[in-house]
């Protein structure tokens, strides 16, 4: 808390992507972050130090959309710890995540990637049920034309894949 | 087997009989077949080690974590260099100062690559494909440098596709890390529904990758422990519970013999076989309730092929409540409990009449059935216990010894024909009357040609009603 006080003069951070790119943030919005948050407070860095923090693993333009969902939702309760008993529902996306997810297969993925490195859970859970929602229901030829799968079974095990879910084949 | 021709018969339009016997030697002949099944059950090993790093850490292990990108930007920087080699670049510097410098030069040698890559980038724009690259215009050197990025990580990505064969760029469901899959297939299999595993089976079957998923022990434990409260360590154990089906219906059919009258000049008294179908269908659980939901039975003539496509508009359908109560133990048959109420008035001009109110209605007459059956589990569930109890096969490695193989064979053998029959245990018809006595009619349900085993057949259409109602 004495680091957030002290951040609260200099509310603003600044982020640089795997492409060196420095993004300057508002400190609250990238607490979002639990990598970035721990980071802060456990690495304690300090404050004067104008130096962005380095984030290897997510380029620019993924960083980007990061910021913007993060920005959208700064004003979000923190996200609870989930019971495991509780009904998981992928048809309840709000409208304005819905639109935030409509992009391109890569971009989604990537965003999947940057939000579990950076530890940001409500987004990396948005995103997985956008991914989720396109796989229900789907029959398997389906699923492998939707995200361009090969499948890489040989015959034989193709026959008995098959013959172990049949049961749940759409016929 | 007379039942299951019957069944049989449904196939049009009920897909999936249970004919178990046929079933079974199918497949162990097609099992034993596959002589070298050795990777396919390596593929039915489940990766315990990672699902239980991405799990037990609560999905942020920073270990884990730290692991995997130091890795990957290791390969990030190897393969890098060795781009930058290839094209003569210089490695942009990490100090700040120098970067700006370092930019000017680097755009100068890289003004052929960067006018092609403006090129790519307009045809993006063109086909509306990307929505990335068009904001941004403050720094023009910053968005070349994004878009060459970018075509560098596609490219990447094309490498680690082991070359694949097709030649798209687009980013591969199957690239993201299995941590990252198991918390998609986590979604997936959200509700408290059994057709929502089906979903997940349906997966094993795509690719390599998805097949290993599908398969995760920790993702079925999660799925017994939320469907009934309990663990259910493999797939198998989830799958082969004792729990009734939803994505089709209980087919049973009964027949009695009628003697008929001796007509004049005949010698012998006619004897009519009656044939009739019982037709069963569960609805899957209500939110919130996992163990009960609606029923429906039906009595009629009419054989499923018949019946089947409207099943749901026939007008003598019975509609009730089912309640199934889970089982001790795996290994025990599960009690599945019906309750199906009809009402009627009559006399009187008002239909709704109650006891003791206007005399409108002369009589009203309720007749209350009760149906319990029994679900039996697979005989076999014994042996799936133990192989759960056992240690997972290691990894994805292609030698696995003849054991593993065969058990793979055992479980896939299995798979198919679970909770496809259900056994009558009582029937009872409580009739009350507002002007006779009130009984209770229990029938013998051990007369196996009025109250035959009620066999399973699936009908595609019903699990799309299932399933939409979740999306």
């Amino acid at each position: 808390s004495q680091l957030s006080n002290q951040r609260a003069a200099m509310p603003n951070i600044k982020l640089q992507s795997s492409d060196n790119e420095i993004f300057e943030v508002e400190l609250e919005i990238a607490k979002q972050s639990n990598t970035i948050k721990t980071m802060l407070e456990d690495l304690s860095v300090s404050d004067d130090s104008d130096d962005p923090v380095p984030l290897p693993n997510v380029n620019a333009a993924i960083l980007k959309k990061v910021i913007a969902w993060c920005t959208h939702h700064k004003d979000d309760p923190p996200p609870v710890e989930e019971d495991e008993y509780k009904e998981r529902r992928t048809d309840d996306i709000p409208t304005w995540d819905l639109e935030f997810m409509k992009v391109d297969q890569g971009t989604l993925f990537e965003i999947i990637l940057a939000s579990n490195y950076l530890d940001i859970k409500g987004l990396l859970d948005v995103a997985c049920k956008t991914v989720a929602n396109m796989i229900k229901g789907k029959s398997p030829e389906e699923i492998r034309k939707t995200f361009n799968i090969k499948c890489d079974f040989t015959a034989e095990e193709l026959e008995q894949v098959r013959k172990e879910n049949e049961w749940c084949e759409e016929k | 087997s007379s039942q299951t021709e019957s069944s049989k018969q449904a196939s049009g339009s009920a897909a999936g009989c249970d004919d178990c016997q046929d079933a079974e030697d199918d497949e162990a002949s097609s099992s034993s077949s596959s002589s070298s099944s050795s990777t396919s059950s390596s593929l039915a090993g489940s990766p315990a080690t990672v699902g239980a790093a991405a799990v037990a850490s609560g999905r942020r292990g920073v270990d884990h974590q730290q692991g995997l990108s130091d890795a990957l930007e290791h390969f990030r920087r190897d393969w890098r260099q060795e781009l930058e080699s290839r094209r003569g670049r210089q490695q942009p510097q990490q100090q700040q100062q120098q970067q700006q410098q370092q930019q000017q030069q680097k755009q100068q040698e890289l003004k052929p690559i960067v006018d092609s890559l403006r090129h790519l980038q307009l045809q993006k724009v063109d086909n509306g494909s990307d929505d990335e690259f068009d904001e941004d215009d403050d720094d023009n050197d910053e968005v070349e440098e994004e878009t060459f990025v970018k075509e560098i990580k596609d490219e990447q990505r094309e490498d680690d596709k082991d070359s694949d064969d097709d030649n798209s760029s687009a980013a591969n469901l199957t690239s993201l890390p299995t941590e990252c899959l198991l918390l998609i297939a986590q979604w997936i299999v959200g509700g408290n529904n059994q057709l929502d595993y089906r979903s997940l089976c349906r997966l094993a079957s795509v690719s390599r990758v998805f097949h290993r998923l599908a398969h995760d022990r920790l993702l079925w434990s999660m799925i017994g422990r939320r469907l009934w409260g309990i663990d259910c360590a493999t797939r198998e154990l989830v799958l082969s519970r004792a729990q009734p089906l939803f994505d089709g219906v209980y087919i049973g059919r009964c027949s009695y013999v009628r003697i008929g009258e001796r007509d004049i000049g005949q010698c012998y008294r006619p004897c009519f076989l009656i044939e009739y179908y019982r037709y069963l269908r569960f609805h899957p659980p209500a939110r919130g309730q996992a163990l009960r939901g609606r029923v429906e039975l039906l009595t009629s003539n009419d054989p499923p092929e018949l019946l089947l496509p409207n099943l749901s508009l026939q007008s003598s359908l019975l509609t009730g409540e089912y309640e199934y109560r889970l089982p001790g133990s795996d290994s025990e048959p599960c009690l599945l409990r019906c309750v199906f109420r009809t009402r009627q008035t009559g006399g009187g001009g008002g239909g709704v009449g109650k006891r003791g109110a206007a005399s409108s209605a002369a009589w009203e007459r309720s007749v209350d059935y009760f149906c319990d059956f029994q679900v039996k589990p697979s005989a076999s569930i014994a042996a799936l216990q133990e192989e759960a109890a056992a240690p997972a096969p290691a990894g994805p490695g292609d030698d696995v010894e003849d054991g593993a193989s065969k058990a793979a064979r055992r479980r896939s053998r299995l798979a198919t024909r679970w909770n496809c029959r259900i056994h009558w245990l009582r029937y009872e018809m409580a009739i009350r009357s507002s002007i006779r006595d009130s009984c209770v009619t229990e029938f013998d349900v051990t007369d196996r040609k009025a109250f035959p085993t009620l066999h399973f057949a699936r009908v595609k259409s019903f699990t799309r009603e299932c399933e939409d109602c979740h999306l």
